[in-house]
């Protein structure tokens, strides 16, 4: 049976990915997303082992115990608004990441940026230059 | 030897979209943006010296192979960690991640093969010599870069 660390699960896919028996139920709404771990009586601990996080233990099974559900806000992108993903798993990425690396060129804090925002904003930048080329080429 | 782009050729045909979808089944890594009507320009994959997705992903599945961020999918878990450490947004994860392997197994890449326009290119001399080209003809037209 699993055990999870509500301080230390980060709200990814990842042990429901991995689980073999779909005892891993997640389960995402526009702006909510929860994990839901069954209780398994399976001596197979991938899910312990692919957990990012290091939330997950493998306990004995215990048919009184409850079993456990974790719900995540999603976090709202600082351009578009648009849920796109929990903040356990930003701030992860915060931590991992040399601080240098985690504004842009023009000081935006990126990670806080939607995936979509990120490629919008990338695409105006090169655009932005081009025709600055293209007019300069035209004096 | 990641692919240059030379955005000023760009039509905006979207042909290296459909190249990359036609080559990795139907999962494609290519993202073609409009900028008005002034100008298109194509997403990649940058492969970072420093990758913040191979930094952040913590099963070892991506990981720099010389020039190339390269992808080990059968050690992907799909947690999503690296489709949110990608400053450009150009890694995936759908289940599994994806991203850009610039075609591995072919010699080029099929984005660059496609692209009518000549935007494209794996030559980073050719490339690089374009631009600075361009640059000085700048200087010596407009004499403000």
């Amino acid at each position: 049976m699993i055990k999870v660390d509500a301080s230390k699960c980060l709200g990814c896919f990842s042990c429901s990915n991995v689980c073999p028996n779909q005892n891993i139920v997640r389960e995402e709404t526009q702006d909510k997303r929860s994990i839901h771990w069954k209780k398994c009586k399976e001596e197979c601990d991938l899910c312990v082992e692919f957990c990012p996080g290091k939330a997950l233990t493998l306990v004995p099974f215990d048919p009184e115990s409850e079993e456990p559900t974790l719900t995540f806000d999603l976090v709202a992108c600082k351009i578009c608004g648009a849920r796109y993903a929990t903040e356990p798993m930003l701030r992860r990425i915060e931590a991992s990441l040399p601080a240098e690396l985690q504004k842009d060129s023009t000081g935006l804090s990126w990670i806080w940026v939607c995936p979509v925002c990120r490629r919008s904003v990338e695409a105006e930048r090169a655009a932005k230059q081009m025709v600055l080329g293209r007019s300069r080429k035209n004096l | 030897m990641p692919v240059y782009v030379d955005i000023s050729r760009c039509i905006g045909c979207r042909s290296c979209e459909v190249a990359c979808k036609r080559v990795h089944g139907g999962k494609g890594h290519v993202n073609v943006h409009m900028a008005g009507d002034h100008a298109s320009v194509p997403i990649f994959c940058h492969h970072c010296e420093e990758a913040t997705c191979t930094m952040a992903c913590f099963s070892g599945a991506l990981y720099k192979d010389g020039e190339r961020t390269a992808f080990a999918v059968e050690k992907c878990t799909g947690c999503g960690l690296c489709r949110l450490a990608c400053p450009f947004g150009v890694v995936w994860t759908d289940k599994l991640a994806h991203k850009c392997d610039l075609c591995q197994g072919r010699e080029t890449p099929a984005c660059v093969m496609t692209c009518p326009a000549n935007a494209l290119s794996t030559d980073f001399e050719a490339a690089s010599k374009r631009a600075r080209a361009r640059a000085a003809l700048m200087v010596a037209h407009g004499g403000r870069i």
